[in-house]
């Protein structure tokens, strides 16, 4: 009876994506309908939109598993969600990047810098870029969605996989940009409901907010502390749960409700990687920005504000407290154990926690919300990846004049092709997840965020400028994740291949990311040579700045 | 809060206050900035580019 109610309320979602993205489909008439929406975004949809494409399985999974493992030290993120990536974003640039996506008819964010910067250098190496790096993002949102659907309904994760992907193409296809926001507003609709009822049950059943917290500490001294204090990380296998936890002592932690010591490995790896990583990295991802062109007024930015900060709240703020209260949860309920001992990994505490602490119906709308925070993500990197394609790349080496959105159309089964393909390929490594995440928003940070904010704000700011600092912004990055970052440069293996060891650098720099060393440099770049190099026309910049 | 140290304190505290002062801003500038249409003679003008882009 069950297993028949819950067939029936999957039929009626898919049912409703359908209609959806038919009227997306319906509403798109035109290339700027398809790739900016028809500039006439309602601030809900907007703002849901931005929200659920920003928050995908990565974030609650990935993140939220990572919480369980290193506490609510992982709040710091949630601060620079919300205080950078939507309260500096709309305020700040949201209306600059509006005005000047439609002053200069700019569909893509490609398409903005090349206008901005008047290079189609520019649009064909920022299509590059998303067409590289993207591809690796979208995989691991589409393996972190594809392994929950095989695990909860008990199916072969190819066949998962493969109707999983044409639902997305479907509906990305069909509807473009109109298509992608209404069902984005309707799955981030569903993930917020979800994630109250999470907060609520879990506070619940610890005895409430101050109980719960407080069982913490003593939870941590006893797993954690008396038991692995003593013992050498020698003596576990490298990735099990008392491994993990033995790290996270040597790395200087001291418990979850604690931030790891100043500058130690763990202060380094949370604040550096986890927080500024993804914190600041959220203000260059194309697919989000591209939402700000949307709108037709400041007006649904300034509305988009409210909804997007309470929304981002109750997602990461929200799952990284489950993830660092499960401990408490499990230590009561299951044996005395920790998190990590109960559910085998980090990837696995929170969906191992819905089936285990939360009531059968709640798996069920929870594994809703997760497949909508995955959908809404995949489809919107579709849409860009395909834009990337199409307008950007195609249309910039052919220079000939095709139908934009065909051509666009095509790009995103292409893409997708590409994405399912490595999605075959790289099944078993789930903990890919969280850490490609984190490399795509800082890469994204470190190439485009000096040239787009210089763009939006600074006159002076030439294109030399503008390209010199995407390249160096490049080159330092993808520098730093092959020779010098301890956990990349081990994993790809280059470093050990030409020099013999895992890391040129030694100590506990190895433990900064990419972006706090390819960022600032890529910013003096973009100063020095845009002061060096001859200024911008006249008229264009008037063009680019003035209604 | 008393169970939190000093930095996760700040983090959640920060947290909060980043939420109020959105929700804030939000619901000050809810009526403001919104879209005002072009003046008559751009219309105009927005026309009669369609009509030749018609014809060529």
């Amino acid at each position: 009876m069950t297993g028949m109610f819950e067939n029936i309320i999957i039929i009626l979602y898919l049912a409703v994506l359908g209609y959806l993205g038919f009227r997306g489909y319906k509403q798109t008439k035109s290339t700027t309908d398809y790739l900016v929406a028809g500039r006439d975004t309602h601030p809900f949809i907007m703002a849901l939109s931005y929200g659920a494409t920003f928050i995908s399985t990565a974030a609650i999974v990935g993140f939220g598993g990572v919480a369980a493992w290193l506490g609510n030290s992982l709040l710091w993120l949630t601060v620079f969600n919300i205080f950078i990536g939507i309260f500096i974003a709309f305020v700040f640039l949201g209306n600059p990047t509006r005005k000047m996506g439609y002053r200069l008819n700019a569909h893509t964010f490609p398409e903005l810098l090349a206008k901005r910067f008047d290079s189609k250098f520019i649009q064909i190496f920022g299509a590059l870029i998303i067409l590289l790096f993207m591809p690796l993002y979208a995989t691991a949102v589409l393996i972190g969605g594809t392994q929950f659907i095989a695990l909860y309904f008990g199916t072969d994760y190819h066949m998962s996989l493969m109707v999983f992907s044409i639902i997305i193409t479907a509906y990305v296809i069909a509807g473009g940009l109109k298509g992608v926001m209404l069902t984005d507003a309707l799955q981030g609709s569903i993930m917020f409901i979800a994630m109250i009822i999470l907060v609520v049950v879990t506070f619940d059943s610890l005895g409430g907010v101050v109980s719960a917290f407080s069982k913490l500490e003593n939870v941590w001294q006893v797993t954690v502390v008396d038991h692995l204090a003593s013992k050498s990380i020698n003596e576990f296998a490298p990735g099990s749960p008392d491994f993990m936890m033995k790290l996270s002592l040597l790395w200087g932690f001291e418990g979850w409700n604690s931030m790891p010591q100043f500058l130690s490995k763990g202060w380094l790896f949370v604040i550096t990687t986890i927080t500024m990583g993804v914190g600041i990295g959220v203000l260059a991802q194309p697919q989000l920005i591209v939402r700000f062109m949307t709108v037709k007024s400041k007006q649904e930015l300034n509305r988009a504000v409210l909804i997007g900060s309470i929304f981002i709240l109750a997602m990461t703020g929200i799952i990284f407290i489950v993830g660092a209260l499960s401990n408490a949860w499990y230590f009561e309920f299951n044996e005395g154990k920790n998190a990590l001992q109960s559910a085998g990994s980090v990837e696995k505490v929170i969906p191992h926690f819905i089936n285990t602490a939360m009531p059968k119906w709640f798996a069920f709308v929870f594994l809703f919300a997760l497949i909508s925070a995955a959908m809404s993500t995949l489809s919107s990197q579709f849409h860009t990846m395909g834009t990337a394609v199409g307008r950007d790349f195609f249309e910039q080496i052919t220079k000939k004049d095709y139908d934009s959105v065909m051509v666009t159309r095509l790009g995103v089964v292409v893409m997708i092709i590409f994405s399912v393909t490595l999605a075959y390929a790289f099944d078993d490594e789930p903990a890919i997840i969280a850490r490609s995440t984190a490399i795509f928003f800082a890469l994204c940070a470190s190439v485009f965020l000096p040239s787009f904010v210089g763009g939006l704000f600074f006159r002076g700011m030439t294109k030399a400028g503008a390209i010199s600092s995407m390249i160096v912004g490049l080159v330092v990055s993808s520098f730093w994740l092959l020779f010098v970052h301890f956990k990349e440069a081990k994993s790809l293996g280059l470093a050990k291949a030409i020099f013999g060891k895992d890391s040129l650098l030694s100590g506990d720099i190895i433990f900064v990311d990419a972006l706090v060393v390819a960022l600032p440099l890529s910013i003096i770049t973009a100063i020095v040579v845009s002061m060096m190099t001859k200024k911008m026309d006249k008229k264009h910049l008037d063009r680019c700045f003035n209604d | 809060m008393e169970y939190f140290d000093f930095g996760v304190g700040l983090a959640f505290v920060l947290m909060i206050i980043s939420t109020i002062i959105s929700v804030i801003y939000g619901a000050i500038n809810w009526n403001k900035d919104a879209y005002v249409s072009p003046p008559e003679f751009v219309k105009d003008w927005n026309k009669t580019e369609k009509e030749i882009e018609d014809e060529l």
